[in-house]
């Protein structure tokens, strides 16, 4: 849920990282975190349990600085990816302008990937939000694995992973390794401009 | 590939399941490697390789019901807390961001720091009620029923509540004993999976399902949406066109289980009881919560006289609320 203050000319919005456990999240957010120094704003907060699986969220705010005359801050999340933690999911999902759905390449994952973008769309629905309406990008996580000589381990390809995530929504998708950074700033980048022209026909916030 | 290659790159995938924290994938594909050995390969060269895979599976059964085990939900930082108070809480008004703040703590497991929280509200007159019944929630959700009926002994012999509001708070910790008292095991006859007894500290435990069933209370699940009824303390019904006209009548809310109220309509309103029958919708009603009213509407679900206790002689009638 953007805010905007007409008065100091400044607006905040939510972006959520979504998508099945382990599909590299919270790795993202690391990423960011690291690289992007200058737009972070605090500390990155990360609530994890043992063994690195997010129990609640990871919390990560920045300031992009003035965009058209407006103070642009952005608030990042990341959701707990494993399936028992559904209601933390919703919770989390409440209020977010934009989502960046991370799919995971591996192949054994194929149905966690297309399970969790149904969770998503229905806690959407029940957040009173559209799936196909909301600034939406997906990103193919851990292409690296791919590049490894002589890889045998089995990964989707782009196409397949297409097929099965993006044949009716059509949006922005990216490959990237949220390990080495490849794609990160790429797939961020679309969702927050995405967010900021559906935030424009809202608030008309930029001058 | 021969089956020495297919062996070991079978290998190598279950090593990199593992590392990215796919355990149950990185099982599978142990599993998978075995019965491929043993198809292929005879016994008495394939026994050293299969202890070996077998040692790796036996770890990960290990790791996998550690992590089950260890689904206990932390007491986070203050500042930690005080994060999610802000980025989840969502009210203006000071008093209802207050207690919304404690409710979103209880979202998250926060039980200590909730029920410390709801205990300073106990001392805001109109808020004194839908405390008492989430520190009991808390109770119920983190210690066990135990703990929450002991509080509510502790409250009623210090008799820090009106006779009113005991009641109230009593028929919700009787509606919660009964709703979620059977299904949970109290702290003194648990037993696990071993016939041991288990450690009743252990019953801070708290996995996400048991969570959310407890604050399925909170956030009735409804058809299409999800949305969050205020603990409602009366209801104001007006009558319509051809009953009594214009008439506000104000009955007190005995239970409220989501949307659905349940009101207690003493036996002495003749002219109410003729009126009232299941499936009778109400237009106009005000729903009175500590901190707000709230305009909607209604339809009775049931409506039955009360033969027994002490309430015997007036009726019962659960509403199905609406708001605007
Ligand atoms: N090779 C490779 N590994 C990755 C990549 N991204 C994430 N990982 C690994 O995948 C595992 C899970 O990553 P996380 O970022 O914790 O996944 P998550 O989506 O936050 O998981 P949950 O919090 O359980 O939902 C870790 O071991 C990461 O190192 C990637 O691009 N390439
Ligand atoms: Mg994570």
């Amino acid at each position: 849920m953007a805010v905007f203050n007409l008065k100091s000319r400044e607006i905040e919005c939510k972006i959520v990282f979504y998508g099945p456990g382990r599909s590299g999240k919270t790795t993202n957010l690391e990423y960011i975190f690291k690289t992007y120094k200058k737009q972070v704003s605090d500390q990155m907060v990360t609530i994890d349990t043992e063994g690195d699986r997010t129990l609640f969220f990871d919390f990560l705010p920045m300031g992009l600085g003035k965009i058209k005359g407006c103070d642009v801050k952005v608030q990042l999340y990341t959701v707990p990816g494993q399936v028992q933690y559904s209601s933390t999911r919703k919770l989390v999902l409440k209020g977010a302008d934009g989502i960046v759905f991370v799919a995971d390449s591996f192949a054994i994952r194929r149905e966690k990937n297309m399970i969790s973008l149904r969770d998503l769309d229905q806690n959407l629905k029940e957040c009173g939000l559209n799936i196909f309406k909301i600034p939406l990008v997906l990103q193919y996580n851990k292409r690296d694995i791919a590049d490894i000589p002589g890889n045998t381990i089995p990964i989707m390809s782009i196409e397949e992973l297409q097929k099965d995530l993006n044949k009716q929504l059509k949006v922005p998708y990216y490959s990237a390794s949220a390990l080495s950074g490849q794609g990160v700033g790429a797939t961020l980048k679309e969702c927050l401009k995405l967010t900021l022209v559906h935030l424009q026909k809202e608030f008309n916030w930029a001058q | 590939m021969g089956i020495k290659e297919q062996i070991k790159s079978a290998l190598q995938e279950a090593e990199m399941y593992r590392t990215q924290g796919l355990l149950n994938e990185a099982m599978l594909t142990y599993k998978n490697v075995m019965e491929l050995i043993n198809k292929s390969i005879q016994p008495e060269n394939s026994r050293q390789l299969l202890e070996g895979i077998n040692n790796k599976i036996e770890l990960l059964k290990k790791t996998i019901s550690k992590y089950n085990d260890s689904d206990k939900i932390p007491e986070l930082s203050v500042d930690t807390q005080n994060l999610i108070k802000e980025k989840f809480a969502f009210s203006t008004d000071k008093e209802s961001s207050i207690l919304e703040g404690a409710i979103i703590l209880t979202k998250f497991g926060q039980f200590e720091r909730a029920i410390k929280e709801f205990n300073e509200l106990l001392k805001i007159e109109p808020l004194r009620l839908v405390a008492a019944k989430n520190i009991l929630r808390c109770y119920f959700a983190s210690s066990g029923a135990d703990d929450a009926v002991s509080k509510y002994k502790e409250w009623i012999e210090l008799g820090i509540f009106s006779t009113g509001q005991e009641e109230k708070i009593k028929f919700f910790l009787d509606n919660l004993l009964k709703e979620k008292g059977p299904k949970k095991k109290l702290p003194a006859e648990e037993v696990n999976e071993n016939g041991n007894k288990n450690n009743s500290v252990e019953k801070k435990a708290l996995d996400e399902k048991k969570l959310s069933d407890e604050l399925l209370l909170d956030i009735p699940k409804t058809d299409d949406n999800e949305e969050e009824f205020l603990d409602i303390s009366s209801v104001g019904i007006t009558l319509g066109e051809d009953q009594k006209k214009g008439l506000e009548v104000i009955l007190d809310v005995a239970f409220q289980s989501g949307d659905m109220v349940s009101l207690i309509v003493p036996g002495r309103e003749k002219a109410l009881i003729d009126i009232f029958k299941i499936g009778l919708k109400f237009n106009a009603i005000n729903f009175y919560s500590p901190i707000a009213i709230l305009n909607g509407s209604g339809v009775i679900l049931t409506f039955s006289k009360i033969d027994s206790g002490p309430k015997a002689g007036n009726y019962s009638l659960d509403l199905k609320m609406f708001t605007d």
